[in-house]
């Protein structure tokens, strides 16, 4: 009786301790979780269009969320379309996605919008922790379960404490700690039912355009790109573990009747020219068998003709995303495509292919890019010019200047094959510096870039 | 074509540069949880069905742990270590036995000396042959590769491949103690090789030590017992202490000491090099001393509590003392098997004579222990690698210890003069800072991987002065992420703050958790959820760095 009484008390114990716990770990959870992200907003007006009927859905990472407007594809194709790719989706992620949403609407397209990098990295854990969150917010309670049980039970997550994070989400999506930052988060939570409002106001530069799409309205800055824009490895390997995911959703895909559209999201122009390696066609005809063996078909908007589609320097918000403009069309391009498909059309010959490879790289700029970087010195501006070029061209530089009150850009170093200059300057003013970069010898407009920049000195 | 992008060299603390790869467990992950529930669960239920064997489920729950970690295939390493050691040690009593009644058939003084030193010379050789396999093998295991690479026959200290089975140095030397002890008949020969394997084994021994003994450990590891709700909050209480101080401290600094530690030269300011070892001091305390508390507390779960390794070493008042609470079990090991052998061999009672003779009683006797000293130090750093700088590490120990021991009489004399009172609280605050700086300054052949590097920051340390305004900016130079408070995080500080008040009060001799334990019940809620909070914190730090325990592949 005595024993019975003592293992009683203990039992409430531990169970006040754990009750303890749980209620400390729900109030920090509503007090630091960030309140108002990408994905949580996207799931939010997913669950808020019901009676809607959607026919096409598209997943993907954020090559997806930022760059396909389910707007401008309807208005091109007369489809009813929803995107709920959100950032750093996982293929399994999408698999998940495709069977929830194919429960509550009868669909007909499942568009997969992907850039090599979702192929080519890992699972980011705290993105995973934010789906699963947001999912999870309008989930039964089994599904939750089965939600987590999958995040914890990965092989990568198993056997390492990322297996537990899911149970602190406030540590992986945190607004930090500053007093001011965690009174908004609270402000916003209690203000703002709809979490699309906060991240308005988190994100100035961030738009929701409706039906899942969110975008920047900005613009990548090709005059300085700095090491992240210029250094996209498109010939890395994919990893193993990855494609199978990606076979995995595929196979979903085919399993419930719908012959999924696997859509390789643009890059620049630069991009494409700096990584015209053979390596990443050999890379992405893989992945195109892959995707065509398992019922799919495939586009890489990267090999689209430039008559059909071929994106703007200014389309992009970064250096892999497409911004509001961008995506918009992209998507018009996407809406075509599925219009001429199921008109049955040979779209086949908007696309280059990879074997093709020598005439799709004749179909871009021999220059791409050209920027530079400078350094005012006491006497002098050093100016170190650089472009991205096609291989075998051999390029050369022109320096001008534009002093205060003139109007005209005066030729400081005439056309050579030296990439740096030294502008003298006297006492103190500012100058307009233009850098211009062409093929040698050539004089026709489409064998030029130049960039601009003005400085103090 | 070039984009200007620029290259990255990242340099790693030697620690960290082993090859882990053999070892991809986390003790806090879901899958060691389940792992240490089930083998909990069955033991104890082992315990009212069939108790006799009930150590039979600890040596296959830690051949199951050696699997997981992915290091299966390794174990057969262990299983020759153990098979050596259990097959020298009964050859060793047996010839004990038979020289025992050899020298009882003996006639005469002449003959039993006679008897008495072949039987020694047996015994040696069988020594000789137990050491010979198990150094060959940890020697090839651990240094063959920086050997080849230091004389130029290898291309890097990892080219060869070869991986460091788990914990090797750890049940390496526990396996030897047992030899030595054996040998020296203090302990009598463990007859079931099954149950011998189990010491060597037991898998939270295997991580990082400590270095047990099987004396000590036996007794526990066969006994049969069921649950103790008290023991098993204690041990659980450690485990949790443990975790605060690897993920909160530990793996919340590693990468800002890194990041100072990797580029540093003879050019880096002098705050700044300090900044990092202090960081270093602190990660390698919380990592090392956290990760033994988890082992020990996962030890403690199942009712054997294995060798204490840390006493609060923040706190020593001497060199010396230090490592009589820094890794206490090699301490322990270094000292029985290899100073105080050193301490009383015939050459060196013979250097002590001649020294008696040449430098007076005090300093003579001295010299014996000074030269064991550095010794046994040098093995300590050789220990730790074969890398030159642990090797000058280690050394720098011994000498250290060693004219701490030649001066005692001066400094003793000095302190007189002026009129210090060595009990006075000053002083004894005044000797921990001491200490702790000269422990510091083995740091830099710790945790830089060239001597001269080391040398070079030790200079830059004591004549780079900057002002201190400029130290901010460096640190952000360097991509420390917390340039405002010197590289320590807000939650490691307050973890920090945690370790500090557990080791003054069990300096103070206070028993922290059973106090802990006796506390009120919502007092108790309230620092678990502080603490808890804390760890919780720290969590985001623990992303894909320093997650492996330092000591982990030694």
């Amino acid at each position: 009786m005595r024993t019975t009484k003592t293992y009683a008390r203990r039992a409430c114990r531990a169970l006040a301790l754990l009750l303890a716990v749980i209620a400390f770990d729900v109030v920090l959870t509503l007090v630091l979780e960030q309140y108002g992200t990408a994905t949580e907003v996207t799931w939010y007006n997913y669950r808020n269009t019901p009676g809607e009927s959607i026919d096409t859905l598209v997943v993907g990472s954020s090559f997806a969320s930022f760059g396909v407007d389910p707007h401008s594809i309807d208005e091109e194709a007369g489809t009813s379309s929803f995107n709920l790719s959100t950032m750093a989706q996982t293929f399994p992620n999408s698999r998940d996605i495709v069977r929830s949403v194919q429960k509550d609407h009868q669909l007909k397209r499942i568009v997969i919008c992907l850039g090599t990098e979702s192929l080519q990295r890992p699972a980011q854990y705290d993105r995973e922790i934010t789906f699963l969150q947001a999912k999870s917010a309008g989930d039964s309670f089994d599904d939750v379960l089965q939600n987590v049980a999958t995040l914890a039970l990965d092989e990568s997550y198993f056997p390492t404490s990322k297996s537990i994070g899911w149970i602190f989400p406030w540590t992986y999506t945190s607004v930090g700690l500053e007093a001011d930052e965690i009174r908004t988060n609270i402000e916003r939570r209690l203000s703002m039912p709809d979490p699309t409002d906060a991240m308005l106001a988190s994100d100035s530069a961030w738009q929701y355009l409706g039906q899942g799409h969110c975008a920047y309205d900005k613009h990548l800055n090709l005059r300085s790109p700095d090491s992240n824009q210029l250094a996209i490895d498109s010939s890395a390997p994919f990893l193993e573990k990855t494609i199978q995911e990606f076979v995995d959703l595929l196979d979903t895909c085919t399993e419930i009747g719908i012959s999924p559209m696997v859509i390789v999201a643009p890059r620049p122009d630069y991009a494409n020219v700096a990584h015209q390696t053979t390596e990443y066609a050999e890379l992405m005809a893989s992945l195109q068998a892959i995707a065509v063996e398992h019922g799919a078909t495939y586009y890489d908007f990267n090999l689209a003709h430039p008559d059909f589609y071929r994106p703007l320097d200014s389309d992009f918000s970064d250096a892999q995303h497409l911004n509001v403009d961008g995506s918009k069309r992209f998507s018009h391009a996407i809406g075509q495509l599925i219009a001429q498909d199921e008109a049955g059309e040979d779209v086949g010959a908007l696309f280059y292919s990879y074997d093709d490879w020598d005439t799709y790289l004749a179909s871009y700029p021999d220059i791409a890019l050209c920027y530079c970087e400078y350094e005012v010195g006491s006497d002098s501006i050093a100016i170190s010019a650089s472009c991205i070029a096609q291989k075998d061209v051999a390029v050369e530089y022109q320096f001008e200047v534009k002093h205060k009150g003139s109007k005209r850009f005066e030729v400081a170093r005439a056309y050579a094959s030296d990439s740096s200059y030294d502008l003298p300057i006297e006492g103190h003013g500012s100058v307009v510096i233009r850098v211009r970069a062409r093929v040698v010898g050539s004089t026709t407009k489409d064998a030029m870039r130049s960039c601009k920049y003005w400085t103090a000195y | 074509m070039r984009y200007g992008l620029a290259n990255c060299t990242i340099i790693l603390c030697p620690s960290y540069s082993y090859p882990l790869k053999a070892y991809r467990l986390e003790l806090l992950s879901l899958q060691f949880a389940c792992f240490l529930t089930a083998l909990l669960a069955i033991y104890y239920a082992f315990g009212r069905i069939a108790p006799r064997v009930q150590w039979v489920v600890l040596l296959v729950g830690s051949i199951v742990f050696y699997g997981i970690v992915g290091t299966w295939p390794l174990l057969s390493f262990m299983l020759v270590t153990a098979l050596s050691t259990w097959l020298g040690a009964r050859k060793l009593a047996g010839l004990s036995e038979q020289a025992k009644q050899a020298r009882k058939e003996a006639k005469g003084r002449d003959e039993k000396k006679a008897v008495k030193a072949r039987y020694v010379r047996k015994r040696r050789w069988v020594l000789f042959a137990v050491f010979a396999v198990c150094l060959g093998m940890l020697g090839y295991l651990k240094y063959w590769n920086t050997i080849l690479f230091n004389i130029g026959l290898a291309e890097s200290t990892t080219s060869l491949g070869i991986v460091l089975p788990l914990g090797i140095s750890f049940y390496m030397f526990a396996s030897l103690g047992y030899v030595l002890e054996v040998y020296n008949e203090k302990l009598a020969p463990e007859g079931n090789f099954v149950r011998f394997f189990l010491f060597i084994s037991w898998f939270p021994q295997v991580i990082q030590g400590p270095i047990n003994r099987f004396a000590e450990m036996s007794s526990q590891l066969f006994a049969s017992r069921g649950p103790s709700w008290v023991g098993m909050r204690r041990g659980l209480l450690r485990l949790c202490y443990g975790l605060l101080k690897k993920y909160a401290i530990a793996n919340v600094l590693v990468g800002n000491y890194r990041a100072i530690i990797g580029p540093a030269d003879g050019t880096t300011s002098a705050p700044v090099v300090i900044i990092g070892i202090l960081l270093y001091s602190f990660q390698m305390y919380a990592d090392f001393s956290g990760g033994i508390d988890i082992v020990e507390g996962v030890s403690e779960l199942f009712g054997v509590e294995m060798a204490q390794n840390f006493r609060q070493p923040y706190f020593s008042t001497s060199l010396a003392n230090f490592w009589r609470r820094w890794h206490m079990s090699l301490g322990h090991w270094m000292k029985n098997y290899v100073f105080y052998p050193l301490a009383v061999c015939g050459p060196m009672r013979e250097l002590n004579r001649r020294a008696t003779k040449l430098l007076g009683k005090q300093t003579g006797r001295t010299i014996s222990a000074c030269i064991s000293n550095i010794i046994v130090f040098f093995v300590v750093g050789l220990w730790h690698g074969a890398e030159l700088h642990f090797i000058a590490w280690g050394l720098y120990n011994g000498i250290m210890i060693a004219l701490a021991d030649l001066f005692a009489p001066v400094f003793e004399r000095i302190g007189k003069r002026l009129h210090i009172q060595r009990e006075s609280v000053p002083f004894h605050a005044f000797a921990i800072l001491r200490t702790f700086a000269v422990v510091a300054v083995g740091r830099y052949f710790d945790c830089i991987e060239s001597v001269a590097v080391g040398l070079a920051c030790l200079k830059a340390t004591v004549t780079n002065f900057v002002p201190l305004s400029t130290v901010q900016p460096q640190l952000e130079a360097l991509g420390v992420t917390s340039p405002n408070t010197l590289g320590f995080e807000t939650v490691a500080l307050w973890a920090l703050a945690v370790v500090f008040v557990v080791d003054v009060l069990y300096e103070r001799g206070h028993d922290v958790r059973t106090e802990l334990m006796c506390l009120r019940l919502p007092v108790r809620i309230a620092i678990y959820l502080a603490c808890g909070t804390i760890f919780a914190f720290s969590l985001r730090f623990s992303l894909g760095q320093g997650e492996a325990f330092m000591y982990a592949n030694y």
